[in-house]
């Protein structure tokens, strides 16, 4: 049990995909403009890298080497799809506005890594807890960067007026380049109050 | 010799499992998410056309002509009192980030009535903007004669000219289509 949590922990600040492996980052730029979109994300990869890790590391003793990849896209893109089709029937709105992006959760690396890394190695248990910690440590980082990007590029937040009206919004934050910098801000305050990354 | 068949075998045995669950789900969710697609088009209808009480679908011509890329893909006959007041066109057009599918409603009087994106493919934040009702208003009531270009007479969104000037070019598309075949009697 105590592997659990160190694995659980490990996923959210030892190694968090986003500040310290830097990993499955085109999602991050591309959603996290408005908190809502970031919440939706996070829920979506949560969901799929979960599910995934925890069915290939069931299936770790089964799947031959030679073919590892391509049943580990099967299981990842199986995942997506329901996502993808859950979130039309039920959520529209929010189906709509991340577009393209939910169905590319497939080929985001924090997942396929994390399978090829982890789940294909360690017993269901740990697998479930590193999907978990790296899920919420993706979730907590694109949703931290979507709060202040919403902030100063729209003056919203969650879609309500939070700046004075009279603010005009920067563009800078509504474009990709802002999150490589609030990335950057991240990375530098994690470095500076829990430590560095261990060479 | 063996080892390949193995190999198969598990790879086959994976995706008739992930096919079956996939069916499953679209099982499922198909006739919600077809309910959802059919009352989102009657809500968008009257949006575009808010004075209509009913649509009526028409027979789009296969040689129905196309501008700049877009094409129609249906034909609504907005009805009010019983009498023909307009037309609303399902146009497709291609945007920043792929295909892009309006609503266009043009009046009798040649005045266009509203627009509404159904589809869209483009950047969350920027090109996604087209959505929004601050933009789209913009079109109502202007006449089926105005030039419809960005940055002229059309007003472009920050950092999505792109995407502003495929909906525009959908608005020219649906004008000509208007223009040339629906008001012959």
């Amino acid at each position: 049990m105590r592997e659990f949590w160190f694995y659980l922990k490990n996923g959210i600040i030892g190694e968090n995909p986003i500040l310290r492996l830097m990993i499955g980052l085109c999602s991050v730029l591309a959603v996290s403009v408005r908190v809502d979109n970031c919440l939706a994300m996070g829920a979506g990869v949560l969901f799929v890298l979960t599910c995934s890790s925890l069915v290939i590391s069931l299936l770790r003793n089964f799947v031959p080497r030679e073919v590892r990849i391509p049943i580990f896209i099967v299981v990842i893109s199986t995942f997506t799809t329901i996502v993808d089709l859950v979130m039309q029937a039920y959520l529209p709105s929010l189906s709509r506005a991340m577009g393209v992006f939910i169905p590319l959760i497939v080929v985001n690396c924090i997942i396929m890594g994390r399978a090829e890394a982890f789940a294909s190695r360690k017993p269901p248990l740990f697998a479930l807890a590193d999907a978990l910690g790296m899920g919420i440590g993706y979730t907590l980082v694109i949703t931290a960067i979507g709060v202040v990007r919403e902030i100063f590029g729209y003056g919203e937040l969650l879609s309500v007026r939070f700046l004075p009206a009279s603010f005009q919004g920067m563009m800078f934050m509504i474009l990709p380049p802002g999150a490589f910098f609030l990335i950057g801000i991240y990375i530098a305050l994690l470095n500076r109050f829990v430590g560095r990354v261990k060479q | 010799m063996k080892n390949i068949v193995r190999i198969a075998l598990a790879l086959a045995l994976v995706c008739l499992v992930a096919a079956v669950s996939l069916s499953a789900v679209n099982y499922l969710t198909k006739g919600e998410i077809e309910h959802r697609k059919a009352e989102e088009l009657a809500e968008s209808l009257k949006v575009v056309f808010p004075a209509a009480e009913r649509f009526e679908e028409l027979p789009v011509p296969p040689d129905a002509p196309k501008r700049e890329g877009t094409s129609i893909l249906a034909v609504y006959e907005a009805l009010a009192q019983g009498q023909r007041s307009g037309y609303v066109f399902r146009v497709s057009t291609m945007g920043y980030g792929g295909k892009m599918v309006l609503l266009v409603g043009i009046g009798e009087d040649g005045t266009l009535k509203g627009i509404q994106v159904l589809e869209h493919q483009e950047t969350p934040g920027l090109g996604s903007n087209i959505t929004e009702e601050s933009f789209r208003s913009q079109f109502v009531g202007k006449s089926v004669d105005d030039p419809f270009e960005a940055k002229k007479d059309i007003q472009a969104i920050t950092g999505a000219t792109i995407s502003t000037r495929a909906v525009a070019s959908a608005c020219r598309g649906a004008i000509a289509y208007f223009k040339e075949v629906a008001k012959k009697p």
